[in-house]
């Protein structure tokens, strides 16, 4: 995936037509392979700066409907939160019926996903002497008292 | 949210007298809801088209639980009628006509629902339900794009 244009979203809207709850449509786009896609190939802020575009625009085809939602699933998965709250901000939230509801549900269940780098300093000595490995365990008999 | 001033809500109670949120959407279809309903047809020859124009009126919860007057997008206030109308579970082996189909997810949300019309001859029950905002189908119960591994049913205490 190289630019917004080339993406389909003939799949999702199919998916937004058949929801009888925004959560059915939320549930639906979280497993969407199209939102973990724009997610790996644009920035936070390239979501939202298309986002804001695709939203001057008013809907017309049940695709241009659906766009909103995917990218706010998209903004979800990010490390970064920042994206996703001011996706709030945007202008003509109204147009899109559960825009509001989606992110409000989005940012509450908000949960990073980024992945934590722990460096432990290694230990200042070894205990060479012994250990609990099994395989470096020793045979000690004791000799039978005469 | 009033999408343009094209939505409203509704009185609707439940038995005991308890408002249910809902709103009716009277906008009119919209380019390309046409175009789905030609795809899950394809998608799902065996059932059946009752409607053949998409609507935003009422989805299906306003089907089974408000006589297609308007939506009801919210599980608890699906819950809620099923408690506050005196809704009973019944077992698969006893479903009849007139029951009510419900699809839960595994963590208890509910997707869809429908109404009982037959049951076939393979014992499976036959609904009639509204597809998100698209048309009425007449399906069997596993034949549509909601989760059917969950489903109970229910009749309303007379």
């Amino acid at each position: 995936m190289k630019t917004f244009s080339e993406i389909s979203f003939k799949d999702a809207a199919q998916t937004y037509a058949l929801a009888n709850t925004p959560l059915y449509l939320l549930r639906k786009l979280h497993r969407d392979p199209l939102v973990h896609e724009i997610h790996a190939s644009f920035s936070g802020s390239q979501i939202l700066a298309e986002l804001e575009r695709v939203m001057l625009v008013p809907p017309n085809t049940s695709e241009d409907y659906v766009r909103p939602y995917v990218y706010l699933v998209a903004l979800a998965l990010l490390d970064d939160i920042t994206p996703l709250k001011k996706a709030s901000q945007l202008p003509n939230r109204e147009k899109w019926e559960w825009f509001s509801y989606f992110q409000n549900v989005l940012y509450e269940t908000y949960a990073a996903t980024s992945t934590l780098s722990i460096q432990i300093p290694a230990r200042p000595s070894i205990d060479l002497t012994r250990t609990d490995t099994p395989a470096e365990w020793n045979e000690i008999t004791i000799p039978k008292a005469s | 949210v009033d999408l343009l001033g094209q939505t409203e809500e509704l009185a609707l109670h439940t038995r005991r007298g308890n408002q249910i949120k809902n709103e009716i959407n009277r906008e009119g279809p919209r380019y390309g809801d046409a175009l789905v309903i030609r795809d899950l047809q394809k998608k799902y020859p065996n059932s059946r088209s009752r409607t053949k124009e998409p609507s935003r009126k009422y989805n299906c919860h306003g089907l089974c639980f408000a006589a297609r007057r308007t939506t009801i997008i919210e599980t608890p206030e699906v819950k809620r009628i099923l408690l506050e109308d005196d809704y009973i579970e019944i077992g698969l082996s006893g479903v009849l006509p007139g029951d009510i189909a419900v699809y839960y997810t595994i963590d208890g949300d509910i997707d869809h629902s429908g109404m009982v019309i037959e049951i076939n001859e393979l014992k499976v029950p036959v609904i009639v339900s509204k597809w998100g905002t698209l048309n009425e189908v007449i399906h069997q119960i596993p034949q549509c794009s909601y989760d059917a591994s969950n489903v109970k049913y229910y009749r309303i205490i007379t």
